[in-house]
């Protein structure tokens, strides 16, 4: 019979397994214990403060052991074997709150609620006779990545970007999107300053959202070896989610935190350095991890999928980090927040040249597909149409309509961290900037516009049904925009502009 | 060049016998202290001779054992050293007792654990009335909880849940 370190206290491990060790070396956050003779890697061990720890490696004179607390051990403390991996209680009690990975609640005093099942936080990922080929899509609600980047359900996606380029806005926004939709999101705050996970949470109590969110979170005071396993904590609940059957979002925030905690944990326990300092096993750290997310089978038939969405943060815009070039060839694709374009008060501040999706648009209708097709072409030849105007050049009408276009289209792209476009509307907005529904209109205006639609698809149900069977009704996107042109006046009056 | 014969082994495994316990081995040490404190003095020219050192500082056995350590050697200072070593090197055997054992039942205990272990060893004894009686006992590593209080734990966890049950 395995006992739970959970529940057992220190003394019934030391009867039941025979072996006891003691503390020689404190270098916090490693020790270094003498005796326990048959642990193993990776085993969790007991301190007889109740305090917990995990095995990292095993020499001939001593064990070594990654610490979860941060105080109250000394030299001689003893430790017993606990004879399990590391395990995290998982159930669907989880949902609507926010822990720290081993289970219990962020909030002193306030335990955790009784979990059902317990999962181990390290395990390997899933071969690949249990994977699915991605299909669907994962709507963001952010118009820019769900029509030029987008994303499906079991991709694994970068965020990268400077810090306050809008990185967690744009999570949160998914993560609203989703959560509406019926997915689990599980938001893991790596090493995050305590006042930045308390915002997260009051988001998701704000929006209403909380009952299908989980925050697994460590702040940057608590000990190493919490922080380093968040991510793995979070990935566990997430498997335990998409074995019952439910899509699951992740977000983990951010694994380049993560590394430098990895490195403190590596050069602290004498591990030979590599480059920058990271260790030598640093892209198999986050691989492992990553690889546990994708799109799986199910018994139910239905495919199931762990969407993952590690963010890394750049300095001074340099994409080609070391940490940030691991994740890119680990991820499916990358989401780039571009400094300057925040500077210049893009919202969101995405930069789609340097943007990457793999596997996301295997996963489009033949609509957005054609949405996404048309949209490439016409930044590449505004991108274009603007270095040729610094000339200073007499414009022609066809670049002058192409700018003005452009900069409607970049108003419609505009939009606030609270509110989230349904695909449907974007694609019937779009296709109304697109055939010059509004050519006359300022960008303010079409601001307005698109803030009003969004209301409306919200509260109007007779708009509503009428942008979704546009959508239903079109083959493809040349299709919409001849529906679109015929129903002008009567989408139009919607409006009443 | 300090030489160590099997003569002088057998010694130093005669006084572990003798020290049996970890608060003797370190009173022991702080005697030897004494003792190269006292040598130190001898060779400066100032006290007495290194037996009436001896005779000063231990007694009956352990007084034996010295004066037959010391009296081959040619240099006080590194046997002295040396026996330092091999005591703080000796295996540790921990072992939790409910009462304060005497010293009979302790080298009972001794001899008995040396027999089976095959080496010499020291105990380090504590003491803790929770366990009720019997011992607990930790060596390399190894933890065996011999103790009545684990007994009464397991019989109320089996048999006694039974008795209850039928008695209430």
């Amino acid at each position: 019979m395995q006992l739970n370190y959970y529940k057992e206290p220190f003394e019934k491990f030391l009867t039941t397994y025979e072996e006891v060790g003691y503390v020689e070396i404190l270098s916090y956050p490693v020790i270094y214990a003498s005796g326990l003779p048959n642990v193993k890697v990776r085993e969790v061990v007991m301190f007889d403060d109740g305090s917990l720890g995990y095995v990292t490696s095993l020499d001939k004179e001593y064990v070594e052991i990654l610490l979860f607390s941060k105080d109250g051990l000394r030299i001689g403390s003893k430790i017993a074997r606990t004879g399990n991996v590391l395990e995290i209680p998982v159930g669907e009690e989880l949902l609507g709150t926010s822990i720290t990975p081993l289970g219990f609640s962020i909030y002193e005093g306030y335990p955790a609620k009784r979990k059902a099942d317990f999962r181990p936080i390290d395990i390997h990922a899933l071969d690949i006779s249990y994977r699915e080929k991605i299909t669907e899509p994962v709507e963001t609600g952010v118009a820019l990545v769900d029509l030029l980047i987008p994303l499906g359900k079991g991709q694994r996606e970068m965020i990268v970007g400077d810090r306050k380029t809008g990185k967690t806005e744009f999570l949160l926004q998914t993560m609203l999107s989703q959560a509406k939709k019926g997915t689990i999101c599980i938001y893991a705050a790596i090493g995050k300053k305590k006042i930045d996970i308390k915002k997260v949470e009051n988001f998701f109590v704000r929006n209403g959202i909380i009952e299908n969110s989980i925050i697994v979170a460590t702040s940057s005071s608590d000990a190493l070896g919490l922080v380093y396993l968040t991510p793995y904590s979070a990935m566990s609940i997430a498997e335990y989610f998409r074995d019952l059957g439910r899509d699951v979002l992740l977000i983990l925030d951010d694994m380049s935190t993560h590394a430098k905690f990895y490195r403190e944990i590596s050069l602290l326990s004498k591990r030979f350095p590599g480059r920058s300092s990271y260790p030598g096993d640093i892209f198999y750290t986050h691989s492992r991890l990553l690889e546990r997310a994708g799109n799986f089978k199910h018994p139910s038939g239905k495919p199931v999928s762990i969407t993952c969405l590690p963010v890394a943060e750049s300095i001074e815009g340099d994409i080609s980090g070391y940490i940030q070039t691991n994740l890119m060839s680990i991820t499916d694709g990358h989401v780039y927040f571009d400094k300057d374009l925040f500077a210049n008060g893009r919202r969101p501040a995405i930069n789609y040249f340097l943007s990457v999706t793999r596997v996301g648009r295997q996963t489009q209708s033949q609509i957005r597909w054609g949405v996404n097709r048309e949209l490439n072409s016409f930044l590449t030849l505004l991108e274009k149409t603007q270095s040729f105007i610094h000339f200073g050049a007499e414009l022609n009408e066809g670049i002058r309509s192409t700018l003005s276009m452009g900069e409607h289209v970049l108003a419609f792209f505009d939009q606030p961290m609270d509110k989230v476009i349904s695909i449907n509307m974007q694609i019937v907005l779009f296709g109304m900037i697109w055939l010059g529904f509004f050519k006359s209109e300022t960008n303010e205006r079409i601001q307005f516009i698109t803030q009003l639609s969004i209301e409306k698809y919200r509260s109007d149900q007779k708009f509503k049904e009428k942008i979704d069977k546009l959508i239903s009704d079109a083959t493809d996107f040349n299709n919409l925009l001849g529906s679109l042109s015929i129903k002008k006046d009567e989408i139009l009056s919607f409006y009443q502009l | 060049m300090f030489l160590k014969t099997v003569e002088d082994m057998k010694i130093e495994e005669k006084l572990a016998d003798l020290l049996v316990s970890i608060s003797n081995s370190k009173k022991f040490l702080d005697e030897l202290d004494l003792f190269k404190r006292k040598f130190f003095t001898i060779t400066e020219g100032k006290g007495t001779d290194i037996s009436s050192a001896i005779e000063e500082i231990w007694s009956g056995e352990k007084r034996e054992i010295m004066k037959k350590y010391f009296e081959n050697s040619s240099n006080f200072n590194e046997s002295a050293d040396y026996l330092r070593d091999y005591i703080l090197k000796l295996p540790k055997v921990s072992l939790t007792l409910a009462i304060q054992p005497r010293n009979e039942f302790l080298n009972r205990l001794y001899l008995w654990m040396k027999e089976h272990a095959g080496n010499n060893m020291l105990l380090d004894i504590s003491i803790d009335p929770k366990i009720i009686g019997g011992l607990v006992l930790s060596y390399k590593g190894n933890y065996i909880n011999k103790s009545l209080s684990v007994l009464i734990d397991r019989y109320f966890m089996t048999e006694g849940k039974e008795y209850a049950v039928k008695l209430l």
